[in-house]
């Protein structure tokens, strides 16, 4: 008889020496196959990031190449446009993980419920989706137009002309309205999370419901708590969308009026088109940090990738 | 069963060495055919320097086509650009009579803007277009790099093209004993009006900024948008207008666009806060400022603004269906309130990027070819657009060509001031500039000491 301990241990020895005597005969088919993928990211994802870090302490211009220690950094910190762009891309954060995703969450439990009509009202959410942001840009610019705009008319038609402006080009609505062609892009989130909610035993929703849980109490007391890494999920996945926005910006305000609607991607584009490509990288840098502070605090929260997965 | 891995492994390892040598010999048989190719477009071809059209035909029948040097030509004349028909004959032309000895290609790249942009990628990664086509700061930025060739030489050695163009063209972009860029462009640049509007509203155009309010006022009260603006193109002309035809502002804007101060300029101040004004009554479009220059087209070319400001290469939008019958038939086109009027040579030039001799001399003559009488007389009866030449038109040119176009010209000739335009005086990070902060500062959020800070401050590069 042998023990139990032992021979644990010999099959730990055998699956170890068989998978390093699997790794040494097939060590060239696995770094050949590994080669394409790795040359790929190294060329269009480690390359560009690199040059990104070194080109940081360089005034990179259409005239060339020169080395400026700290300066590019230094500009960040005295440029306004900067601040007001870090500003609303903080902001701009915020509304997409604390309105975007709760507003994703709300029509997901909603929709969960499979009331008449649900699956119209799940293809209606995921409709803006397959249209590109640039195409909604262009509705949005039509819809928001203060000469002609549908919302100016609609304020008109309901009494409220009073209320009628420059819906993007004022400064106290331009974010606000750019915001509201953003929040509502929640098809994906809400199909992610309707997928969890579905993978949700029913026993546990029979069992409150025996104990005379209301659909609300189960709402609140069952599938929210369990849903909570596909939360985290779906604001990384908020994260990453608010961080890289530029076509709707770019098409609808380009950033103006006095930089409202400014946020970093379109600041590294101004500065790129001014062809301060040392400065571009930088402000590329801090979208990188931001994104990365952004995605931590996520990942803390919500306990993602870590021991309680 | 390590012998098994050992012959599958050995057996993949002749695979592949297979493999790449079958790879291999189709890499080196393609690279072959590239040789083959690029040998009859060979830089040592030997070319004419300086063939003449006579030369060039007679060359056609003996040469072999494929003995052309082939060059590129990168421009932004495609698509909606009002002279994308003119240049597509111009190539055509050109390919034609030099046939045997030069073959331009197009490098097309839609919007002035994108192009600009493109050309200075190429500049910064030492890849130059063999000539392209670009405006007054682009020409400048680019010859600030080394990287383009002088013009002087070829000018020097062939009076009749030299003598072609209007005293002082060439200078404009000259330094020093260097020739760096050709002008290809000269515009005078006024306001469109439509007169039926002016009349159902019982005014006339206004001679005076005063007398510009007036008619703007009796021109709402008729129920017509007086002025469309965009907020950019067609805001920064008429604000081009408005500080030019103060005093010491056309000197103003024909400074150099680096170290330019906004502050404190008493022309610039006038001028922006009329313009400010001007919006402020209700004078322009509501929606003027979306930075877009159809918006203040499409509102000129359905009728429901009386006046724009524009270039004449607007003029053919009156006859191609663009505008409505209405439209086309009422348009008159004069110089700025004021007695000023926007002029510029060289809003468009050419430079050679070229390095190869024989590409250069092709670039070369590509340039004496766009800028001869033929195309220049061409230019402006198809997109009502000439070049800096002594055209010395004749009555059949004349005829043959728009009246807009020849009445801005006789119109502008006849105005005290001439200034340039803000996209010819300022940088492009000062434009974008002020754009951003043009809406908040017309709104009130800026007062003009702000505003023209602001634009103080850019960094220019």
């Amino acid at each position: 008889m042998v023990a139990p301990a032992a021979q644990r241990r010999r099959d730990r020895r055998r699956r170890k020496s068989s998978s390093s005597d699997f790794a040494r005969h097939y060590r060239g088919s696995i770094a050949l196959s590994l080669a394409p993928g790795t040359l790929l990211f190294v060329t269009f994802i480690v390359l560009p990031l690199v040059v990104m870090a070194i080109t940081t302490f360089y005034d990179w211009r259409a005239s060339g190449l020169e080395f400026s220690g700290l300066s590019n950094i230094s500009r960040l910190i005295s440029d306004l446009a900067f601040r007001m762009a870090l500003k609303n891309q903080i902001l701009w954060l915020l509304v997409a993980n604390l309105v975007q995703v709760p507003i994703a969450v709300f029509f997901a439990l909603l929709l969960s419920r499979k009331m008449a009509g649900w699956k119209v009202f799940r293809t209606l959410f995921f409709l803006p989706n397959i249209v590109s942001f640039a195409a909604m840009a262009l509705v949005f610019q039509a819809f928001y137009n203060a000469r002609y705009g549908m919302l100016n008319q609609g304020l008109e038609l309901v009494g409220l002309a009073g209320l009628q402006h420059d819906w993007l080009f004022n400064t106290s609505t331009a974010l606000w309205s750019i915001f509201g062609t953003f929040i509502f892009r929640i098809g994906v989130l809400v199909i992610i999370l309707l997928a969890a909610i579905a993978a949700i035993s029913d026993s546990i929703f029979e069992a409150a419901e025996i104990d005379g849980a209301s659909p609300l109490q189960r709402d609140l007391r069952i599938t929210l708590p369990l849903l909570r890494p596909t939360i985290g999920i779906c604001m990384v996945l908020a994260t990453a969308a608010a961080l890289v926005y530029f076509e709707g910006i770019f098409i609808m305000t380009g950033g103006g009026p006095a930089n409202r609607t400014l946020n970093l991607p379109m600041l590294a584009y101004r500065s790129y088109t001014n062809f301060d490509w040392g400065y571009t990288n930088t402000i590329g840098m801090v979208i990188l940090l931001v994104g990365l502070v952004t995605l931590l605090l996520i990942r803390r929260v919500f306990g993602l990738g870590g021991e309680e997965q | 069963m390590a012998n098994r891995f050992e012959k599958q492994s050995r057996r993949r390892v002749q695979r592949l060495i297979i493999a790449l040598v079958v790879g291999a010999m189709l890499a080196a048989s393609c690279a072959a055919d590239t040789d083959t190719t690029e040998s009859t477009v060979s830089p040592d071809t030997p070319s004419d320097s300086s063939p003449s059209t006579t030369e060039a035909s007679s060359t056609t029948e003996a040469s072999q086509p494929a003995e052309a040097v082939e060059f590129t030509w990168s421009h932004f004349l495609v698509g909606a650009d009002p002279l994308t028909p003119w240049a597509e004959q111009l190539v055509s032309e050109f390919n034609q009579t030099y046939a045997g000895q030069c073959t331009v290609v197009e490098r097309q790249v839609p919007g002035g803007l994108e192009h600009r942009d493109q050309i200075r990628t190429d500049a910064a990664a030492n890849a130059l277009p063999d000539i392209y086509s670009g405006n007054t700061i682009v020409m400048r930025e680019i010859q600030e790099t080394g990287l383009v060739q002088d013009y002087a030489p070829f000018v020097e050695e062939d009076d009749e093209w030299r003598e072609s163009f209007i005293e002082d063209a060439l200078d404009v972009f000259a330094e020093g004993d260097r020739i760096f860029a050709i002008p290809v462009a000269q515009d005078y640049i006024g306001i469109f009006y439509n007169e039926d509007l002016f009349e159902a509203a019982g005014v006339e155009f206004p001679k005076t900024w005063d007398e510009f309010f007036t008619v703007s006022q009796a021109l709402l009260d008729s129920g017509t948008i007086p002025s469309a603006m965009d907020g950019r193109w067609v805001t920064l002309l008429m604000w081009a207008n408005m500080i030019g035809t103060q005093p010491g502002g056309a000197d103003w804007l024909a400074g150099p666009p680096k170290d330019r101060v906004f502050s404190g300029i008493d022309s610039v101040i006038t001028g922006t806060e009329m313009l400010k004004q001007y919006h402020n009554d209700g004078y322009a479009n509501k929606d003027a400022f979306t930075g877009e220059y159809a918006t203040a087209a499409n509102l000129y070319l359905q009728g429901q603004a009386a006046m724009i400001a524009n270039g004449p290469w607007m003029i053919p939008s009156f006859s191609n269906g663009d505008a409505t019958d209405q439209v086309s038939e009422a348009t008159r086109y004069t110089t700025s309130p004021g007695d000023g009027s926007i002029y510029v040579i060289g809003e468009a030039g050419l430079q050679i990027g070229a390095t190869d001799p024989a590409k250069i001399d092709c670039a070369v003559e590509f340039t004496k070819f766009f800028t001869s009488r033929d195309q220049m007389v061409k230019s402006l009866e198809m997109v009502s657009r000439t070049g800096p030449i002594d055209l010395q038109l004749t009555d059949e040119d004349i005829a043959a060509i728009d009246p807009l176009a020849t009445g801005i010209v006789l119109a502008g000739q006849q105005v005290s001031t001439l200034f340039p335009h803000a996209f010819s005086a300022l940088d492009p990070a000062v434009i974008t500039e002020w754009q951003n902060q043009w809406p908040a500062y017309v709104q009130g959020d800026l007062t003009t000491e702000d505003f023209l800070n602001l634009l103080d401050v850019v960094p220019v590069g």
